[in-house]
């Protein structure tokens, strides 16, 4: 039995779960990045710099006609995307953050995440957007499963992943 | 999917058996062929651990149907694996305490982004 997550209805998208300074939605549609640079600018007009990511499902299988599908853990993945974007808020002069994740069936070449962050200074922006990034790909509750013809094959978590997470970490004693 | 009753069922003070929500997710969803189910909560699973000694040992529950065999092992081997488990959507070691209405749940390690 599998989550059927409709856009319509996942509680993500209930606009109280939203506030300008913490925008996150997790979706079966795609997304339009100059709409969420827009929105960005539009959450603080002052602002001295935005950074933004966005990630694409890649070829991992050469020449091999592939697709990805993408599972969540709705309740845990609000959880535990407010607790990174809280973490980020806390240690970085940033002033707003948007986070898009889809799921469901995605091709090659199509976007999968958006990572947008705003702040004074540039330097804020790029380390709390790395951090958010870091840390949704080793704590919130999304799995990949890559599909071709040759068959199915859940993605499997990388070390390299994990390093980066702890990267983090090992700063954070060094600093305290 | 729900266990047997034991012979003496917890009971909250309103008379009702207690429960927890159990959840599976990516591989190890379609591995045990299950998404949720809930299973009355009973002393011997009150941690992470003991929870997951008992999910695992479906096996032998089962044994006696030689058809479910190869269903059946999957559950031990699942719980062998290396999994994480959340309890009330937060990651929870294996001596974290499980009562009466937790939702538990099962994973393999995420792979988002």
């Amino acid at each position: 039995m599998m989550d059927k997550i409709d856009s319509q209805h996942n509680p993500l998208h209930n606009p109280l779960h939203n506030t300008p300074h913490n925008h996150i939605r997790i979706q079966e549609n795609d997304f339009n990045v100059g709409d969420e640079h827009t929105a960005l600018q539009q959450d603080a007009p002052s602002i001295g710099a935005i950074v933004t990511f966005t990630g694409l499902v890649r070829e991992f299988t050469k020449g091999e006609d592939t697709q990805l599908f993408l599972e969540h853990y709705p309740a845990m993945t609000e959880k535990v995307l407010n607790n990174i974007v809280k973490q980020a808020t806390q240690r970085w002069g940033i002033i707003s953050t948007r986070i898009i994740h889809r799921i469901g069936y995605l091709s090659l070449g199509e976007q999968i995440v958006f990572i947008g962050v705003n702040s004074p200074h540039r330097a804020d922006a790029f380390a709390a957007a790395t951090f958010v990034m870091d840390f949704l790909k080793t704590d919130a509750p999304f799995w990949k499963k890559e599909i071709t013809p040759s068959g199915e094959v859940w993605v499997e978590a990388k070390d390299s992943d994990a390093s980066a997470r702890k990267h983090w970490l090992d700063n954070t004693e060094k600093t305290l | 999917m729900v266990l047997k009753s034991a012979k003496n069922v917890a009971e909250n003070p309103i008379g009702s058996p207690l429960m927890i929500t159990l959840r599976y997710f990516a591989q190890l969803r379609e591995t045990l062929d299950c998404g949720e189910e809930t299973m009355q909560w009973q002393e011997h699973i009150n941690t992470v651990a003991a929870l997951k000694t008992q999910l695992s040992q479906r096996a032998s529950h089962h044994t006696n149907h030689s058809h479910n065999h190869l269903y059946n092992d999957r559950w031990q081997k699942a719980f062998n694996g290396n999994i994480l488990c959340a309890v009330n959507q937060e990651i929870a070691q294996d001596n974290h305490p499980i009562q009466d209405n937790d939702e538990v749940a099962f994973f393999p390690p995420v792979t988002g982004g």
